[in-house]
C-alpha cells in the first residue's frame, strides 16, 4: 500500500521478526524494522531481507520508545503517510494492516488504536492490569480505548508531531497514546484477534504496571 | 587528636592522592586539580580545626560549629545530587540522540 510505513522496534526477537517483518512487507510500501541493540542474533536474521523492509540497528539497548521514534524518524525520511506500528513478537496480526488503515479512511481519523479482543488466551493478571490502565487512562486524559497497552496502531504521518513521547522505555508508547487524547485529534479503534504466546511475553510485569500508573498521575498533573 | 579528625585527615589525603593521579591520567585539567586539592584541604583543616568555622556559625546563628559543618555538608551534598541528575539526563539524551542518528545513517534509507 503506498504511502504506508510499518515500524517494527525489535529488542531479542530473532526467532519472530523475520516472519512479523515479512507478513508487513506484503501489506505496506516501507516496513522499518529497528533492532534495539539484541544480543540473540536479530540483528543478523534481519540483514538479508530484500526491499520493502529496512533494519536500522541501535548499536546499544535503548528501550522500545527510543526505538520507536527512531522508526518512525526514518518512516518520515522515506516519506510516508501513514505509520502503522505494531511488535515484533508475532502478537499482532500483519493481515490486519489493510483493515486498519481502511477503518482510519473511511472514517477519516488521524489515530487508530488496535483493541485486543477478550479472551482466555491472556492470564487474568495482565487482563486486570489492562483493565486498571485503561481506565486510569480514561478519567485523567479522557482516552477512550480499551486497550492502551497495545502497541499495534497507526497514526497520520502529519499528527506525528501532536503525540511524540519522551520515554525511551515501554511506557513511550503509553505517553504516545495519552497525548491522543489530550491533543483533540480524531481517533478510534479496531479490534484484533489476542495473540498471546507466554513464551514471548517478556519484560513487562505487574511492577510495571504500577510505575507506569504512577508515572500516568505525574504526566498529568506536573507536565 | 580524637578519631573523627584523624579519619577526616586520612579520607581528604586521600582524596588528594586519587584527585593527583586523575589529573596525571588527564581526566582532570589543570583548574580542577587545584579546585578539588583546594576543596579537600579545606575538609581537612575544617576536621582538624571545627572551631575555625566558629566565626561563620556565629554569623548564621548557629551555637555550634559542628551543626554549620552538618548543614553545609548536606547543601554540598544535595547540589552535588541535583548536578550529577542533570547531567546524567543530558547524557542520557545526547546518547539517545548519537545512537539514533548512527542508525539513520546506517540505514541508507533511499
Amino acid at each position: 500500500m503506498k504511502g504506508i510505513a510499518v515500524v517494527i522496534p525489535a529488542y531479542n526477537e530473532s526467532a519472530r521478526v523475520v516472519a512479523v517483518a515479512l507478513g508487513a512487507a506484503r501489506h505496506a510500501e516501507f516496513v522499518i524494522v529497528v533492532d534495539d541493540g539484541s544480543r540473540d542474533g536479530t540483528w543478523k536474521a534481519l540483514a538479508d531481507l530484500p526491499r520493502p523492509v529496512y533494519v536500522l540497528r541501535h548499536r546499544v539497548n535503548m528501550g522500545k520508545g527510543a526505538a520507536l521514534m527512531t522508526g518512525c524518524a526514518a518512516a518520515l525520511r522515506l516519506g510516508a503517510e501513514i505509520l502503522v506500528t505494531m511488535d515484533a513478537d508475532g502478537q499482532h496480526p500483519p493481515e490486519y494492516i489493510p483493515r486498519i488503515i481502511r477503518h482510519m479512511r473511511e472514517k477519516n481519523l488521524d489515530f487508530v488504536f488496535t483493541e485486543r479482543m477478550a479472551g482466555n488466551q491472556m492470564p487474568f493478571v495482565r487482563r486486570a492490569g489492562n483493565y486498571v490502565i485503561n481506565k486510569t487512562a480514561l478519567h485523567l486524559f479522557g482516552l477512550r480505548t480499551n486497550d492502551v497497552w497495545c502497541g499495534f496502531r497507526a497514526v497520520r504521518a502529519s499528527c506525528l508531531p501532536r503525540v511524540m513521547w519522551r520515554a525511551r522505555d515501554y511506557s513511550g508508547e503509553v505517553q504516545m497514546a495519552l497525548a491522543v487524547g489530550r491533543s483533540g485529534m480524531s481517533y478510534g479503534s479496531y479490534p484484533i484477534p489476542t495473540i498471546y504466546d507466554a513464551g514471548a511475553a517478556k519484560g513487562v510485569h505487574i511492577l510495571h504496571g504500577l510505575k507506569l500508573l504512577a508515572q500516568m498521575a505525574v504526566w498529568r498533573f506536573f507536565s | 587528636m580524637v578519631g573523627i579528625q584523624l579519619i577526616c585527615i586520612i579520607i581528604g589525603l586521600a582524596a588528594i592522592h586519587l584527585t593527583h593521579l586523575y589529573y596525571k591520567r588527564f581526566y582532570f585539567s589543570k583548574r580542577e586539580l587545584f579546585f578539588w586539592v583546594g576543596l579537600w584541604c579545606i575538609f581537612i583543616v575544617v576536621g582538624l580545626f571545627p572551631q575555625s568555622v566558629l566565626p561563620v556559625s556565629g554569623y548564621l546563628g548557629l551555637t555550634r560549629p559542628m551543626d554549620f559543618i552538618m548543614i553545609l555538608a548536606f547543601v554540598v551534598l544535595f547540589s552535588l545530587a541535583f548536578h550529577n541528575y542533570v547531567l546524567g539526563r543530558k547524557q542520557e539524551r545526547d546518547f539517545e540522540r548519537l545512537v539514533r542518528e548512527i542508525a539513520l545513517r546506517d540505514a541508507n534509507l533511499k
